[in-house]
């Protein structure tokens, strides 16, 4: 009798110390690409706003996707857009047994050598919960590049101010990337 | 009834009252914040320590500025220790505000402008300011968001790009519960989906927070 207490109560401790639990897993995320613009008002008189408020054009990256890396749980991004010839690659790490996460993202060029000022790794800011459902990444663009996204992807008057990578887990942003 | 228009695939759809209704995704507009009723700027200079609503690169750079009102030698105006928000830009919104005497306020006043970080605003295209007979900048607007039913009156107090329906202040997010960015507001937030429900009144005045907006025609 008293061994098989003695089982119990180890079987018990076991649990509480999470070593028969499976490690908590990120949960899913989103990325899109933002090309965000204004636009030249023609008929602006003298003293008015002579352009339009900022908006954007956006491509969305493959939905967050499960995986396991040296023991940690993952939730990785990979992926290109149409208009940048970079690959970018976004992951969430939970190492095993931590509560903490964190926020990995990194943009490659054509070489597969990181852009300027990536990788970037920070204690995940992301909650479901008040203003922190999303974060926003400058991507670096030349001036040559940017030329070319004007002309493919804006319209007349139009012109681009800088390129955003955001990283969301608010239902809005999945649902519209499980939507594309 | 009858159809202004189609943007982005969302009709808008002028009532047999005159005003005007569309639903859409909702982009975030910080322009016109400049700290006046003690919110975060739009825009400041990088030596300026605390939030900006937006990244500077929406408001230019360097000898092109275009975001920002500037002096006539095209230089960022920057409030200085008597204005509400030192050290930072002044952001602009297309309506325009009057002094007591019903003149437009200085072009230079921080005051002269929408405030997005406190003030629920939505942004509209020149197809409707030209589509209808009533003015629409400056005019009465309920936005009301789909997703979860919440609704907050505001005013039309800027204009957008020709082809994007759906645009509102960081203060209309903020009450209707649409995501805003963590670390720039009016950056990273918005909706995708057409959830967002518009309903503005042209020819009516905005009344805001007691605040009653003057109608400005084009």
């Amino acid at each position: 009798m008293w061994l098989f207490g003695l089982l119990f109560t180890g079987m018990l401790a076991l649990s509480a110390s999470g070593a028969t639990q499976p490690p908590r897993k990120p949960g899913p995320f989103a990325c899109e690409i933002r090309y965000h613009f204004r636009e030249h008002i023609r008929d602006a008189e003298p003293g008015e706003k002579p352009v339009s408020a900022a908006s954007h054009e956006r491509e969305a990256l493959p939905l967050s996707r499960a995986a396991v890396a040296s023991g940690a749980s993952v939730q990785l991004v990979e992926g290109r857009v149409r208009h940048l010839p970079y690959r970018f690659v976004v992951r969430i790490v939970r190492p095993k047994g931590a509560r903490q996460e964190t926020l990995e993202v990194n943009i490659l060029d054509r070489s597969g050598k990181p852009l300027a000022g990536f990788p970037q790794r920070m204690p995940n800011p992301l909650t479901r919960t008040g203003d922190s459902t999303r974060k926003d990444f400058e991507v670096p663009v030349s001036d040559t590049l940017t030329k070319k996204i004007e002309k493919s992807l804006l319209a007349r008057d139009q012109f681009l101010t800088h390129v955003t990578l955001i990283v969301g887990i608010d239902d809005d942003f999945l649902s519209s990337a499980r939507a594309r | 009834m009858r159809t202004i228009g189609t943007i982005q695939g969302n009709e808008i759809i002028e009532q047999d009252d005159g005003s005007v209704t569309f639903a859409a995704g909702a982009t975030i507009d910080g322009d016109g914040a400049s700290g006046q009723f003690g919110g975060p700027p739009c825009y400041a200079p990088a030596s300026y320590g605390g939030e900006t609503l937006d990244i500077l690169a929406n408001a230019g750079s360097p000898g092109n500025w275009y975001g920002v009102v500037t002096d006539r030698e095209g230089t960022p105006i920057v409030q200085g220790p008597g204005d509400p928000c030192p050290g930072a830009y002044v952001s602009a919104t297309s309506l325009r505000l009057l002094d007591e005497n019903g003149k437009f306020l200085p072009a230079s006043s921080p005051f002269a402008y929408v405030d997005s970080a406190t003030v629920p605003f939505m942004v509209v295209p020149p197809m409707i300011i030209r589509g209808v007979a009533g003015i629409v900048m400056g005019c009465r607007c309920v936005v009301t968001n789909t997703a979860n039913g919440r609704s907050v009156e505001g005013v039309v107090a800027d204009g957008g790009p020709s082809d994007h329906l759906g645009e509102i202040s960081v203060a209309c997010a903020k009450a209707i519960g649409v995501p805003i960015g963590s670390r720039h507001p009016a950056n990273g937030g918005g909706a995708s989906s057409p959830t967002i429900v518009y309903h503005l009144y042209p020819g009516t005045p905005a009344v805001v927070n007691g605040v009653t907006y003057p109608l400005q025609g084009s």
